[in-house]
């Protein structure tokens, strides 16, 4: 049977619009929040966190994050419709979700505990006005390797067909 | 012994049922491309509503598109 000519020879997988948007997610998470992330917890490192520039420098990731996909998303449309949902993409989307929320869980309380051992390694009472920013980022980090655990699932079930 | 899995006749069926393409087949099961090449390459295993439906529409009764094999033979 192998000589068989069939219909097409469609036997590559040509990535969806669903698929290219999450690469793109992937790519511009990991790409944007790791320097952000790189920025903000050398500033705990060096004990001298500033609450405006880590609010700027968030402000700049989301955006810049934001500029991007909205360019991916546009450039992908012009190449591809976006198609309808159907049950493989829910289930794709389904068991991401379950590994972002293991990895969510796990990062919130990692930086419960990150955060407690930090506060307590300081050695003025000054720094206790930084502790709820430091809560604050590391549940934002928590968030943000959820979301590319999400991210990489997807990319990766697309790949494998499931 | 091996795990279980579904296999299927879907690219035969597609080519004796006119030539049908991937995409053409998708439309008519109403899922996209990909998942047809996923479901054909074995990746994926469809709900059984959706092989009802593929099988529906290469005009055939679903047994005769879908195997399911436990691994023991």
């Amino acid at each position: 049977m192998s000589t068989l000519i069939y219909p097409d020879n469609e036997t590559g997988i040509r990535p969806s619009f669903r698929e290219k948007s999450a690469q793109a997610s992937l790519l511009t998470t990991a790409v944007i929040y790791g320097p952000y992330f790189a920025y903000v917890f050398g500033q705990f490192a060096r004990g001298t966190p500033a609450v405006i520039s880590i609010a700027g420098a968030f402000i700049i990731a989301v955006a810049l994050q934001t500029i991007l996909i909205v360019i991916a998303h546009v450039v992908f449309a012009l190449h591809g419709r976006p198609e309808e949902k159907d049950e493989r993409d829910l289930a794709i989307e389904a068991r991401s979700f379950r590994y972002a929320y293991i990895a969510f869980a796990g990062g919130a309380w990692t930086a419960m505990g990150l955060t407690l051992a930090w506060a307590s390694a300081q050695s003025t009472q000054s720094v206790s006005h930084h502790v709820p920013l430091l809560m604050l980022q590391a549940l934002l980090l928590a968030f943000v390797l959820a979301e590319t655990t999400k991210f990489l699932v997807q990319v990766v079930g697309y790949r494998r067909g499931h | 012994m091996t795990s279980p899995t579904i296999h299927n006749h879907i690219r035969r069926l597609r080519f004796e049922c006119g030539e049908m393409t991937q995409q053409g087949l998708a439309e008519r099961a109403g899922v996209t491309r990909q998942t047809i090449l996923a479901i054909e390459s074995a990746k994926y295993s469809p709900s059984l509503k959706l092989a009802f439906k593929i099988a529906a529409a290469l005009k055939k009764p679903i047994e005769e598109v879908f195997l399911y094999r436990d691994g023991t033979d």
